[in-house]
């Protein structure tokens, strides 16, 4: 089997199609959300089982923009975009996650589970709260808003300029996925904002100056606050 | 009922839709994350001729925890013990989230095939493995008869 996974196939975790797909040190690739369960779980890779940098989840190594990708980026009206509160802001959920929520709450269901990095939450319509299965003193608040409204960026993965510009998108209309080249050509983003570290070989120049266009747009550190996939916030109303 | 994981979904559809020799699994009408499982003896063991029934169930954390299995046939085997909890590494600290339903039950079919008395769980049958094969495999080969072969 070819060692490096390429990006579009599924995910070894999910069986689904990679979604931001994450290349961890080995070189195997799952879902960034799936990574972020593994890291909590075993910090082994799923394929291979070697070890995952304690760190690595504040520097993945993602390999497609953010800029990707249906609902995010959509601005059409009828298109809402789910999102959970953390620290200082709010995050997107993941396109996946987005379509399941939109599905139940336009069904009318009351509720929706989602199983979000290994961890089964139930999202609440009537209340507007995502609480955590296991452990229901883990809430957050959510809201159902237009792609527009200021986020820190999907599922942990932060944006640059979080509360401003959206990412940069391509005028491309289709929702296909866009994948950069993945061999070799891994575009590591580190946690400052200003660096962008790039291990390139063969990429043409103006392709890079694309690229360094939309990373520079995105930075994926997730700091200290979002290590934990939620926070405790109180019962209180 | 919570919804289902897409991950439990796709297994479920694939198992059915392409069954893995000498295993079957179905998930039990009233909880789809608990599978009615049989599994053959393997050829050239003391358990072939033997359809042994186990119960699989998925937690709520699958795939980032293990599937609990445990066979509910009465089995004669070292790694197996009285109430049919199996000593296997992929069911515990060798869990991977790659692994699957159906992986886990070709290992189990492969354990059957290839007993490893010096990682016991069942300590009687382990010691007997190794002071006298022969009989051990006499006993098993009972136990498979008695136990799994009448219906």
């Amino acid at each position: 089997m070819n060692e490096t996974l390429k990006s579009d196939s599924d995910c070894a975790v999910c069986l689904q199609k990679c979604n931001h797909p994450t290349k961890l040190p080995c070189g195997h690739v799952f879902c960034f959300l799936c990574v972020k369960g593994i890291a909590f779980q075993s910090r082994k890779c799923a394929m291979c089982r070697a070890e995952i940098p304690q760190n690595y989840l504040d520097n993945p190594i993602l390999l497609e923009s953010l800029s990707t990708g249906g609902v995010n980026t959509n601005d059409t009206e009828d298109i809402y975009q789910w999102f959970y509160e953390g620290r200082n802001g709010w995050w997107k959920y993941d396109e996946r996650s987005n379509t399941e929520l939109e599905t139940a709450y336009n069904a009318g269901d009351p509720a929706c589970t989602l199983l979000l990095a290994g961890t089964l939450y139930n999202i609440d319509f009537h209340s507007m709260t995502q609480v955590r299965r296991s452990d229901q003193t883990r809430r957050r608040r959510v809201r159902r808003d237009t792609p527009m409204f200021p986020s820190k960026g999907i599922a942990g993965i932060k944006t640059y300029n979080a509360t401003a510009i959206p990412i940069q998108t391509d005028s491309d209309e289709s929702d296909e996925v866009e994948v950069i080249e993945v061999d070799n050509q891994v575009i590591e983003i580190s946690d400052s904002d200003d660096s962008v570290l790039m291990e390139i070989e063969t990429v043409q120049a103006d392709v890079i100056s694309d690229i360094v266009n939309r990373i520079s747009a995105v930075n994926l550190e997730e700091s200290t606050n979002s290590e934990n996939h939620e926070e405790n916030l109180s019962f209180g109303t | 009922m919570a919804a289902l994981p897409r991950r439990i979904i796709k297994e479920t559809q694939r198992l059915m839709q392409e069954p893995v020799p000498g295993i079957s699994a179905v998930p039990s009408d009233t909880n789809a994350r608990y599978f009615h499982v049989i599994v053959t003896g393997p050829e050239d063991s003391p358990f072939e001729g033997g359809l042994f029934k186990l119960e699989l169930f998925l937690p709520e954390d699958y795939p980032m925890s293990a599937p609990k299995v445990r066979f509910i046939t009465k089995i004669y085997h070292p790694n197996i013990d009285r109430l049919g909890r199996i000593c296997l590494d992929i069911l515990k600290d060798k869990w991977s989230p790659a692994l699957q339903i159906r992986t886990v039950l070709l290992s189990i079919q492969a354990l059957l095939s290839a007993p490893n008395p010096d990682d016991p769980l069942a300590n009687d049958v382990a010691e007997l493995w190794k002071v006298n094969e022969s009989e051990a495999i006499r006993n098993a080969k009972e136990w498979t008869r008695r136990y799994a072969m009448d219906n």
